[in-house]
């Protein structure tokens, strides 16, 4: 697989779809612009009339999201110098989820600062190694209601599969909600209250029920090092 | 009880074609050395003694070359390179039929940080979980071998004729108290290949041949006994949070990890996998990043 294919292989595959070629979809992009560049993508959009509207917006979408992902790849010394830092946030991380949240309340959290997070009309986190006929099916022929968000951590790892050091993961709205929450410094205390005063619980059952929910989303953004204590940040 | 760990080293160091190519499902052979060292450091520090059943280039690479800590190594699988590399699982069925003592055999890529519960280990036989086929595995595997013209040992066929649904133990773990049950398995798997040798080609998948003449061969036989493997993870507990997830290490219970199938190809599992042992265990970090630079 070439580097292009690789960077934009959702790409490919839905503008395979787009035209309709008869047979699996495959990730070949030998009829394909340049994906490296916004104007050859553009150009090719133009010329893709019998698109309807969601086609080209998904379409648009998709390139976009991986443009991005790709420009976030950082080169070996960036990544070496993000391993060091993430091995001091990984023992911190080790210390809190070992602890019970409660004693944690009133540690101070923010966004990781190599966490970017987008809000997308598709979900796009599905596996290329299956044909994806049916997906596209299902997201070109009826417009999206929905919400999904898609966070692209930057990390001192490789992926050797991707060929990046990109992580790349599906979050939910109560996820992206907390997420949200920790834009500036912010205490795991302020945070459940912030997130709490957003449903309308009328029993001390309920109230239990979120406070639940709450904690656990927020010892999973921990593990995924999504939030990390302000004194590493 | 008795923790052991088996390596043939044959299966895994043939298939792969250099340290930067994938090897055994992981994406790089930094990563399988790592998963051995920190399943191995893990399990001596919760259960203090583990063994080793490994063969020449095993022992050289996980004792010699990583220092891990096993209190015991026996070099025997060099006996098995007479076995084409696809039926990898041979050595693990080796090292079952050697135990003269309740056992309980652990994957390389198996994590705890904690003892596993009074009821596996005072179990006759255990299994890791139950896999329930869709028919995408075990009943396609049962059709291939078939295309390939194999002699299914009795008990399967049996199995197959009672069994509406394929049922079978997940090996992340094995074993039990009935270290003679373990000796009759290994017999009959062991004829089950034997008996088929010259039908077994390198066009046989080996994973998709591991889950009968292991997992689902180790499941009928202790139906046809009448003998209750028991599960470490129930049922519902692999649908609600996934044995890949290393979330779990710092959940109540069940400290348990397994990186089994698609999971070793995560990136995330893979990045996880290096903090954890870089954070609990550095120098043995350090060590496998010294083996990998002088890799040849």
């Amino acid at each position: 697989m070439s580097n292009t294919e690789n960077d934009y292989w959702r790409t490919i595959a839905l503008m395979n779809f787009s035209q309709k070629e008869k047979g699996v979809l495959t990730h070949a992009s030998n009829s394909f612009p340049c994906l490296d560049s916004d104007a050859a993508f553009q150009d090719f959009l133009g010329d893709q009339q019998h698109l309807d509207a969601n086609s080209r917006n998904l379409l648009k979408e998709i390139y976009r999201i991986e443009h991005e992902k790709k420009s976030l790849r950082l080169s070996s010394s960036e990544m070496e110098k993000i391993f060091k830092s993430e091995l001091d946030i990984f023992k911190q991380r080790e210390l809190f989820l070992s602890r019970d949240i409660e004693l944690i309340y009133d540690e101070t959290f923010v966004i990781n600062p190599l966490l970017n997070i987008y809000e997308l009309t598709a979900d796009w986190t599905f596996d290329g190694m299956y044909d994806l006929t049916h997906q596209f099916e299902h997201m070109t022929q009826s417009e999206s209601e929905e919400h999904f968000f898609l966070a692209f951590l930057q990390t001192g790892s490789f992926d050797f599969f991707a060929n990046s050091n990109v992580l790349e993961v599906a979050i939910n709205e109560y996820q992206y909600f907390l997420i949200s929450c920790m834009e500036e410094p912010t205490t795991i205390r302020s945070a459940v209250h912030t997130f709490e005063s957003e449903f309308d619980v009328t029993s001390e059952a309920e109230r239990q029920q979120v406070r639940k929910l709450t904690l656990m989303i927020l010892r999973n953004l921990i593990h995924k090092t999504f939030i990390i204590s302000s004194t590493s940040s | 009880m008795k923790i052991v760990h088996s390596f043939w080293s044959k299966p895994i160091l043939q298939s792969s074609r250099s340290k930067n190519s994938s090897i055994a499902g992981w994406p790089h052979m930094k990563y399988f050395l790592m998963s051995w060292t920190l399943s191995c450091l893990t399990f001596k520090k919760v259960y203090h003694t583990i063994e080793l059943i490994t063969d020449a280039k095993g022992k050289e690479i996980l004792v010699d070359k990583l220092q891990l800590p096993y209190d015991s190594v026996q070099v025997t699988l060099d006996a098995l390179n007479h076995y084409p590399k696809n039926l990898w699982a041979l050595g693990k069925i080796h090292a079952y039929a050697l135990q003269d003592e309740p056992f309980i055999h652990v994957d390389g890529d198996v994590f705890i940080w904690e003892r596993f519960n009074s009821k596996i280990e005072n179990a006759e036989l255990i299994g890791q979980h139950v896999d329930i086929d869709t028919g995408a595995n075990y009943k396609s595997s049962i059709q291939m071998l078939r295309e390939h013209g194999l002699t299914l040992p009795k008990v399967i066929e049996t199995d197959l004729k009672e069994q509406p649904i394929i049922k079978a133990s997940n090996a992340g773990i094995i074993g039990g108290n009935n270290v003679d049950f373990f000796k009759e398995f290994a017999d009959q798997a062991f004829w089950f290949i034997d008996s088929n040798k010259q039908k077994i080609d390198v066009s046989i998948v080996g994973s998709s041949f591991a889950i009968i003449y292991e997992q689902f061969l180790y499941s009928a036989m202790a139906r046809e006994k009448n003998i209750k493997v028991q599960h470490y993870i129930k049922e519902n507990e692999t649908i609600r949070m996934d044995l890949t997830d290393f979330m779990r290490k710092y959940q109540h219970h069940e400290k348990f990890v397994h990186l089994f199938a698609a999971g070793k190809t995560k990136f995330a599992s893979c990045r996880e996998l290096e903090m954890q042992l870089l954070t609990e265990y550095p120098e043995y970090h350090a060590k496998v990043m010294k083996l990998i630079d002088n890799y040849v």
